[in-house]
């Protein structure tokens, strides 16, 4: 579904902060992406949901090259990714429901057909009383689920996540990664950036990994199958 | 009435609370341009219509002894032809007061060997080419002043009115768009952050253009319905004044149905340019970001 081949990224006339990347995200799989801090995790995500286009190499996603593909083309790959910014990237002057389905009016759906889904979402991860109420109000672990909720809303193919459990409590963390887990179940393939290595640790056996090593270089490593007792 | 706004850019934009009043002056001063020129225009045309239809007659001195009896045959001549309404020669007193500002009262005027005048009123479907003919052959010396260069003159300004009238709406409408243009791109700077989100989640160019497109829409038709008030307030007083029992003057520069369409196009337009001058800018800064 994802293919990368000696991948390099490069912003304007930069050194490259990813250099001859390649890797593969099968449909339906869990990845947790690791390095440490500036070695180009978040430089990776903003590749993938087409933030900024590969300076180099080959990228594919959904079947299509996207060095081929016309400006114009690129909103449809975009919708097929649900994304979660580490900075939650809320907008201020919407409510808790019109941030979420903002995904679905860009879509052009009408309001009417929307309305259920988005109210159940916000249900599920607890919001539903406030679904009239601005980002500001919302704790840092509420808006965290409503930036988790508008990623996922869309039904998207390809979720990305960067330190989604980075600033709530271990029993919230827990919760909201249940939500994107689920989401993985039901076949979308899962990409988590993460410094939590307890994270990592507890869930090794299931997600395969990306390591982003110094130099922008990066190693794909398959989940450790617990041995037989 | 319902103003259109956008349900994702926020109300408060940079420029939302000035720029329908930008947009209401010159809805305003377009409209009275239009108002101005229209009734300029059709003051000029209603002067060149009632020139047309005048011609004065010139008996000169020389042409005979007997001068009234010439004029008292040319007045018949004009008065059998079909294309003359009335006609009839001018006292000494009117020549002499034709002549005032010129020569004063003097009581020489009477010793001048001063041409006979003869007002001459046609009808509208009057053939001026066929009296001309018939008084040459009559009376030969005898002329017809037709006015033309009063006519022309009349043309002139109706011409120059109505390239100054258009001139100036063309200069507010370029004024108003090149505000637009400004507040568009400084709105457009100002949410770069929700742009790119939009264009992040999967929002085509289009899309984005389409929300500033409803945002600036909405500020145009706020502006028209400021900009409406003193529109009305002035068609009131030309109305009033060019009612019942207008001046002279006034009763020239009355407007008819035509041209009050013509004074409501900056009204009826202003939104629409308002929304497409935001739309094309978007779009055009967009495509320079791709």
């Amino acid at each position: 579904m994802i293919r990368v081949k000696n991948v390099g990224l490069q912003y304007a006339d930069g050194p490259e902060v990813l250099s001859n990347i390649s890797f593969t995200l099968a449909a339906g799989s869990f990845h947790f992406l690791t390095g440490r801090c500036g070695a180009g995790k978040s430089s990776l995500l903003r590749m993938l949901y087409l933030g900024h286009r590969p300076s180099r190499g080959y990228m594919e996603m959904f079947g299509k090259d996207i060095s081929q593909l016309d400006a114009s083309e690129l909103p449809e790959i975009r919708r097929r990714v649900g994304v979660v910014f580490q900075d939650f990237r809320l907008v201020s002057h919407l409510t808790v429901f019109e941030n979420v389905a903002l995904p679905l009016a860009i879509e052009g759906r009408a309001a009417q057909d929307y309305t259920r889904d988005v109210e159940e979402l916000l249900n599920w991860v607890g919001l539903g009383d406030k679904l009239n109420h601005y980002p500001e109000l919302l704790s840092g672990g509420e808006q965290q689920q409503v930036a988790i909720a508008r990623a996922v809303i869309a039904s998207p193919q390809l979720l990305l996540a960067d330190e989604p459990t980075g600033s709530v409590d271990a029993e919230i963390g827990e919760r909201l990664l249940g939500l994107l887990m689920e989401l993985n179940r039901q076949g979308a393939t899962l990409l988590i950036a993460t410094h939590d290595m307890g994270l990592l640790e507890r869930h090794r056996h299931h997600a395969g990994e990306l390591q982003l090593e110094d130099g922008g270089r990066l190693r794909q490593l398959p989940p450790i199958r617990a041995k037989a007792s | 009435m319902i103003i259109p706004h956008s349900k994702i850019l926020p109300r408060n934009m940079l420029g939302s609370r000035l720029l329908p009043l930008v947009i209401a002056v010159n809805v305003y001063l377009a409209s009275l341009a239009i108002l101005g020129g229209l009734a300029l225009i059709g003051a000029t045309g209603q002067w060149a219509t009632e020139i047309e239809q005048l011609v004065t007659v010139q008996v000169p001195p020389e042409s005979g002894v007997s001068g009234d009896a010439v004029v008292k045959s040319v007045l018949g001549v004009l008065r059998d032809h079909p294309g003359v309404a009335q006609a009839r020669a001018l006292e000494l007193s009117e020549m002499e007061a034709l002549l005032a500002p010129w020569l004063g009262q003097s009581a020489a005027i009477k010793e001048l060997p001063l041409p006979q005048l003869i007002d001459v009123e046609l009808r509208p479907d009057g053939d001026l080419d066929s009296l001309r003919k018939r008084l040459d052959a009559e009376f030969p010396g005898v002329e017809i002043d037709d006015h033309r260069q009063w006519r022309e003159q009349m043309q002139s300004i109706a011409t120059s009115a109505r390239l100054i009238c258009w001139s100036l709406v063309a200069m507010i409408s370029l004024a108003a768009i090149a505000v637009i243009i400004f507040a568009t791109r400084a709105s457009l700077e100002n949410q770069n952050e929700l742009v790119a989100l939009m264009h992040l989640i999967g929002a085509h160019n289009s899309f984005v253009a389409g929300e500033f497109q409803k945002h600036f829409l909405g500020i145009g038709v706020i502006g028209v319905l400021i900009g409406l008030v003193p529109v009305v307030l002035t068609i009131g007083a030309i109305l009033y004044l060019t009612g019942d029992d207008p001046a002279p003057w006034m009763g020239r520069m009355a407007l008819g149905p035509v041209d009050y369409i013509l004074a409501a196009l900056p009204p009826l337009t202003a939104a629409l340019i308002t929304m497409l001058t935001a739309r094309l800018t978007v779009l055009r800064a967009l495509a320079v970001l791709d």
